[in-house]
C-alpha cells in the first residue's frame, strides 16, 4: 500500500483514492456530475477495482453481462444518467469560440499570404525606370528596358505625325489616329509584339517593302509578320489581334518616366 | 513440439499484442486480403492500380531529383543539365519522371473514361467520383508546376500563357496575377515558390485525396461492367457469391498487367523519352529566354485537349466586359469541373453502358472523339479551320454532360442480370 494520499485513475469518472492513515481504498464514482464515494473495505488494490465496477453496475442497476470484463462496463446505458445541458450557453460557447477560432486563422494567414506578394527587391526591380529624351533625334527610336521588357521609345518626325491619318483604312482601330502615347511628339509602346511576344522591328523609313508596297513606316514583326504602324496600330489581316501596348509612363520635362501613369 | 510452431504461436501473440494497439489485421483484412471485389471485371479496372504504382515511380523519382535540383532563375536549367550528365543515372531519374507525368495522365484518362462508360461514379459512389476529379485537378496542378521547374524556354512561355489567364479575370486579375507570381514579370521567385508548391503541396494533398478515394471506394465496393449489384447474393459466411478476395485474386492478376505497363514504360523512358516533342517538347532543351518567345506555343500532349478549348473561345461577351481570354478561361475551367458533377447528371436506371440505350452510347463516342481531335488541334498552331472544328469539339465535349439528365432518362434501358 501506499505511503502517500493518491488518486488512482481507472475509467472515466471512476477512482481509487487511498492515503496512510487509512489501510483501505475509497472508491470515487462520478456519475453525470454528482460524486459518490465510499470505503471498499479492502487494501487490495486488484480486489478495491473489482469492487468499484460491481459498486458501478449497482449503482446502474443493469445486472446485464456485467462481470469483470472491462470491455462490457464501457458499455454502460447512458440513458439511465441525467444530464442537465445548459443549451443556450453551449450555444453561445460554440460562437463565440468559432468566431475568435477562425479571426485567429485569418490573422495567421495574413503573413503566409502577403509573403507572396513582390519583394522588396522585386518592387526594386520593378520599379519605374527615367529616360532622357533630349538626345533622342527626331525619326530615330531607343529601347528601354522595363520589367524585363523592351520598351520602345520613338521621336515621331512632323511627316510620320501627318501620315497617320492616311492609314486609317488599314489599321483594326480606325479612331486612334492621332498618337496614343505622347506627348504629340513621343511614342512610347511595349516592344512585345501582340501575337506571339515576338520582338517587332523598327522600320520608320518610307520606302515600298517586301511586307507592303506603300509602306509609310511603322514595325514589322519578323515571325509571323505582323504589321503595325508608327503609333502601334495594328494592320488588318495579320496574325497580331491588337495594337502594340502602351506602359504607364508619364512626361516631366524632357524625361521619361516609364512605370508611372500620368 | 516444433519449433515451426513455437515460432507461429510466437508471431501470432506478437501479432495480437500488435492489433490490441494497433489494428493491423482488421484493416489489412478489411482492405486487402478479404476485400470482395468482383469476380469479373475486364483491362479497364487495371488503371487503378497502375495509377498506384505511378504514383510511387513520381515520388521517388522526384525525391532523388530533388537532390541535384537548384530552384533559382540562375541555377535551374543548369542543374537540369548536370543531372543529365554528371549525375550517376541522373538521366534515368528525369527521364522517368517525365515520361512517369505522362504516364500518369495517360492511365487517369483511361481509369476516368471507365468511370464514365460503366458508371463507377452513381450513387452511392458518387464521393469515389468526386475524390477522383479532384485527384485529375491536382494532377493537372502538380503537372504545370512541374513543367516549369526546368526553366527552358518552354517552361517559361506555357507559363506565361497560363498565369495570363489569371490576368485576365476582371478587376482582380492583374493583382491576382502579381500576387501569384510574386513579381511583375514571370521570375525566379515565382519558380522558387511553384518549386516548393511542387514538391510538397500538391503531393501531400493528393496522398490525402488517394486515401480518401480508397477509404471511400472500400465502403461502397467496386463495381464491375455489367453494373451488377455482387452485394445482393451472398454465401453463408457473408461473402458475396458474385466477389472474390482483393487478395490473391486481383493482386495477381495485376501483376502481369504491371509487368506489360513497365515494357511500355521503361520503352519510352529508354528509346523515346522526348517523344518526339510531345513529352518533352524541343524548346525546353533551350534556357528560358525573356525576350524571345517560342515561334510556336504548344501544351505538352496530356493538357492539349483542354488547351484547344481554351483557343477555341475567340469570342468575348462585351456588355458584360468579358473579354475572349476570360470567357476561355470560364470554359476550360468548366470542361474540368462539369465533370465533378457527373454523378447528379446521369438519371440512368443502370450502371454500364452495357445496358444503356443508345444515346448513350452516342454520347460517349461523341465525347471520346472530340476530347482526342481536340487533343490533336491543341498540339498544332491555329488557322481558321482548325479553330472551327475546335468550337465543334468542344460544344460536342460539354454536350453529352448537359444532356445527360435527358437522354439518361428517357432512353430504353436493358435489363441487369441478378447474377455476374
Amino acid at each position: 500500500m501506499s505511503k502517500k494520499r493518491k488518486h488512482i485513475h481507472i475509467l472515466d469518472g471512476m477512482s481509487l483514492y487511498t492515503r496512510d492513515r487509512s489501510p483501505f481504498y475509497w472508491g470515487y464514482l462520478n456519475i453525470g456530475g454528482k460524486i459518490f464515494k465510499k470505503s471498499l473495505k479492502t487494501t487490495d488494490r486488484k480486489e478495491a477495482e473489482k469492487l468499484l465496477f460491481a459498486w458501478k453496475n449497482e449503482i446502474f442497476s443493469n445486472s446485464m453481462n456485467l462481470s469483470d470484463d472491462q470491455d462490457h462496463i464501457e458499455d454502460h446505458d447512458h440513458s439511465k444518467q441525467e444530464v442537465i445541458v445548459d443549451d443556450k450557453r453551449r450555444k453561445a460557447l460554440l460562437i463565440t469560440s468559432g468566431i475568435m477560432g477562425a479571426v485567429t486563422v485569418a490573422g495567421f494567414a495574413v503573413p503566409f499570404l502577403s509573403a507572396w506578394k513582390p519583394s522588396e527587391k522585386a518592387k526594386a526591380l520593378g520599379a519605374s525606370v527615367k529616360f532622357d529624351l533630349s538626345k533622342l533625334q527626331p525619326g530615330a527610336m531607343a529601347i528601354v528596358e522595363w520589367r524585363r521588357t523592351p520598351i520602345f521609345v520613338v521621336h515621331q518626325t512632323q511627316e510620320a505625325i501627318d501620315n497617320l491619318p492616311k492609314l486609317n483604312s488599314k489599321v483594326t482601330d480606325q479612331a486612334n489616329d492621332v498618337l496614343p502615347s505622347s506627348n504629340n511628339k513621343f511614342t512610347v509602346l511595349k516592344g512585345v509584339c501582340t501575337h506571339l511576344s515576338c520582338a517587332p522591328k523598327y522600320h520608320p523609313e518610307i520606302e515600298p517593302k517586301a511586307w507592303d508596297q506603300d509602306w509609310l513606316g511603322g514595325f514589322f514583326c519578323p515571325c509571323h509578320g505582323s504589321k503595325f504602324d508608327l503609333a502601334g496600330r495594328v494592320y488588318k489581316g495579320v496574325p497580331a489581334p491588337i495594337n502594340l501596348e502602351i506602359p504607364p509612363h508619364t512626361f516631366s520635362g524632357n524625361t521619361l518616366i516609364i512605370g508611372e501613369s500620368a | 513440439m516444433s519449433e515451426k510452431e513455437n515460432s507461429k504461436s510466437f508471431m501470432s501473440s506478437m501479432m495480437s499484442w500488435i492489433d490490441r494497439r494497433f489494428p493491423v489485421t482488421e484493416n489489412l483484412e478489411r482492405h486487402l486480403t478479404k476485400h470482395p471485389v468482383p469476380k469479373k471485371v475486364n483491362f479497364y479496372y487495371l488503371f487503378g492500380a497502375l495509377l498506384m504504382v505511378v504514383f510511387m515511380i513520381q515520388v521517388i523519382t522526384g525525391i532523388w531529383l530533388m537532390m541535384f535540383y537548384t530552384n533559382t532563375e540562375e541555377g535551374a536549367f543548369a542543374s537540369i543539365e548536370y543531372i543529365m550528365r554528371d549525375v550517376e543515372y541522373g538521366w534515368l531519374m528525369r527521364y522517368m519522371h517525365s515520361t512517369g507525368a505522362s504516364a500518369f495522365f495517360f492511365l487517369m484518362y483511361f481509369h476516368m473514361f471507365r468511370g464514365l462508360l460503366y458508371g463507377s461514379y452513381q450513387k452511392p459512389k458518387e464521393l469515389v467520383w468526386l475524390f477522383g476529379c479532384f485527384l485529375l485537378f491536382l494532377l493537372m496542378a502538380e503537372g504545370f508546376l512541374g513543367y516549369v521547374l526546368p526553366w527552358g524556354q518552354m517552361s517559361y512561355w506555357a507559363a506565361n500563357v497560363i498565369l495570363s489567364l489569371f490576368g485576365a479575370i476582371p478587376y482582380i486579375g492583374p493583382d491576382l496575377q502579381v500576387w501569384i507570381q510574386g513579381d511583375f514579370v514571370l521570375s525566379g521567385i515565382t519558380l522558387s515558390r511553384f518549386f516548393a508548391l511542387h514538391v510538397v503541396v500538391v503531393p501531400l494533398l493528393m496522398i490525402a485525396l488517394v486515401v480518401f478515394h480508397i477509404f471511400a471506394l472500400h465502403e461502397v465496393g467496386a463495381g464491375n461492367p455489367e453494373g451488377v449489384d455482387i452485394e445482393k447474393h451472398r454465401d453463408a459466411k457473408g461473402m458475396p457469391l458474385d466477389g472474390a478476395p482483393f487478395h490473391p485474386y486481383k493482386t495477381f492478376s495485376a501483376l502481369p498487367a504491371m509487368g506489360i505497363f513497365f515494357i511500355v514504360f521503361f520503352a519510352i523512358v529508354f528509346f523515346a523519352p522526348t517523344g518526339g516533342g510531345y513529352l518533352i517538347e524541343k524548346p525546353n532543351f533551350e534556357e528560358a529566354n525573356f525576350l524571345k518567345t517560342p515561334d510556336h506555343i504548344a501544351p505538352v500532349w496530356y493538357y492539349a485537349p483542354f488547351y484547344s478549348i481554351l483557343r477555341a473561345v475567340t469570342f468575348g461577351i462585351p456588355f458584360l466586359g468579358i473579354t475572349s481570354k476570360f470567357l476561355g478561361f470560364i470554359i476550360f475551367a468548366a470542361s474540368i469541373a462539369i465533370l465533378f458533377v457527373v454523378p447528379w447528371l446521369d438519371r440512368s436506371n443502370v450502371q454500364s453502358i452495357r445496358y444503356k440505350g443508345i444515346y448513350s452510347k452516342i454520347a460517349m463516342i461523341l465525347f471520346a472523339s472530340s476530347f482526342i481531335t481536340l487533343g490533336y488541334l491543341g498540339t498544332k498552331p491555329v488557322n481558321e479551320l482548325r479553330t472551327l472544328i475546335a468550337q465543334i469539339c468542344t460544344i460536342f465535349y460539354f454536350a453529352p454532360f448537359i444532356l445527360m439528365p435527358i437522354y439518361t432518362k428517357y432512353e430504353k434501358t436493358l435489363e441487369v442480370p441478378e447474377r455476374l
